[in-house]
């Protein structure tokens, strides 16, 4: 059974890094937002997120950071599998495994 | 949204956050009625941007929980099973339910809410309930008490009921944009034979995991304004940095008297706004 310290040692740079990355992108969009004179806009869709930042579209960054920030709490699970899978800790890649299918269920039905 | 409107809401988000990482809460009991009663926005959209401030609070304060030491990841891994499916269904309800529905149901939120801070008193246990022999998995964690510093070792029991009543807190998540750690800290302290603060912190830990599956179904959906979850999350990651300072400082007791009276207040405007009796329709 992996130490509650290897799992904080995962667990923790994740959720920094994803904290940061989504705060930048989150403030590059605003501002490029304010700049431009406009601050209405609806979530881009996942595949026209890399045309639009091309454009320097505020909304694409926003959309960008958002996706990030909902994407952080999803890796420190994929992060936790990784060490249960390392270890070997048979119930607790189950319970992983069990709670990114209901993030992929969640997934599938948002896009229905 | 005029650029002075989005910076007001992002300023008053920072309460939000900062509330939320003292008590263990998302900080959607804050972000939904000043986003509804204040600037009378459509209380869809105010779910979804709330979801995104719930990720923010939780993700913001649990990098600095999880270095205490006092969050328990596998017991919060072990609960999202649940958490995370009940999400789905609600947010699912949220997205084809009537306003005036959801505007009574957060209102009920909101005095069960205000209920359970003003009653909430720590349940204790002798080493013989802690112990945990039997159970379907071993989620025993020990933590360091950064008040006394004690070292404080516990076994987690009743872990079928756990995950039942964690469904519920799921649920309330997705369909009410919070992050439904009201529920969540009782179930783990009086079911489950936590301790408080292990429990708070952990709660707040497995809040990012239970609304973003709400928050993916949003997205899905169309139903998040882009400007309007970036100024909401910004707000709160910061009310969240500020949190964790303030929790070493201060406690969080005298805070939930007041919070509790302001939640009754806030449930009865709900009311009002639910029958047109607040703001227009």
């Amino acid at each position: 059974m992996p130490s509650q310290s290897t799992l904080c040692g995962v667990v923790r740079p994740i959720l920094r890094w994803g904290m940061v990355l989504s705060l930048i992108l989150m403030l590059i969009g605003l501002a490029l937002g304010v700049i431009a004179g406009e601050q209405e806009a609806t979530v881009v869709p996942l595949e026209k997120i890399p045309f639009q930042l091309m454009e320097m579209d505020p909304a694409a960054f926003l959309t960008l950071g958002i996706v990030l920030l909902i994407a952080t709490p999803l890796a420190r699970v994929i992060g936790a599998l990784c060490v249960f899978i390392r270890e070997r800790d048979r119930k607790f890649i189950l319970v992983s495994m069990a709670v990114l299918l209901s993030v992929f269920l969640a997934v599938i039905l948002g896009a229905a | 949204m005029e650029p002075l409107v989005l910076l007001l809401i992002a300023l008053l988000c920072v309460s939000a956050g900062t509330v939320g990482a003292l008590m263990g809460i998302g900080g959607g009991l804050i972000i939904i009625p000043l986003l509804t009663l204040g600037f009378g926005i459509p209380m869809q959209e105010a779910i979804g941007a709330s979801l995104i401030g719930v990720i923010a609070t939780s993700t913001g304060a649990a990098s600095k929980y999880v270095k205490q030491g006092l969050t328990n990841i596998r017991l919060a891994l072990f609960l999202e099973m649940s958490t995370t499916i009940g999400s789905i269904v609600g947010a699912l309800i949220a997205v084809y339910t009537d306003q005036t529905i959801l505007f009574l149901l957060f209102s009920m939120l909101l005095v069960y809410s205000g209920y359970t801070m003003l009653r909430r008193t720590e349940k204790l246990f002798t080493p013989e309930q802690a112990e945990a022999e039997g159970q379907l998995v071993d989620l025993s964690c020990q933590y360091m008490d950064p008040k006394d510093s004690c070292q404080v070792s516990y076994g987690v029991k009743g872990q079928g009921k756990g995950l039942a009543y964690s469904s519920v807190a799921g649920l309330l998540s997705g369909l009410l944009g919070v992050g439904g750690g009201l529920v969540k800290v009782p179930v783990m302290n009086v079911c489950m034979c936590v301790p408080l603060k292990a429990a708070t912190a952990t709660s707040n830990f497995m809040i990012g995991v239970t609304a973003l599956t709400g928050a993916i179904i949003f997205y899905g959906h169309g139903l998040l304004d882009a400007y309007l979850c970036g100024a909401v999350a910004l707000g709160t990651f910061a009310g969240a940095y500020l949190g964790t300072i303030l929790m070493a400082r201060y406690s969080a007791n005298e805070l939930r008297k007041w919070f509790s009276v302001l939640l009754f207040l806030v449930a009865v405007t709900m009311v009002l706004k639910a029958f047109g009796l607040w703001g227009g329709p």
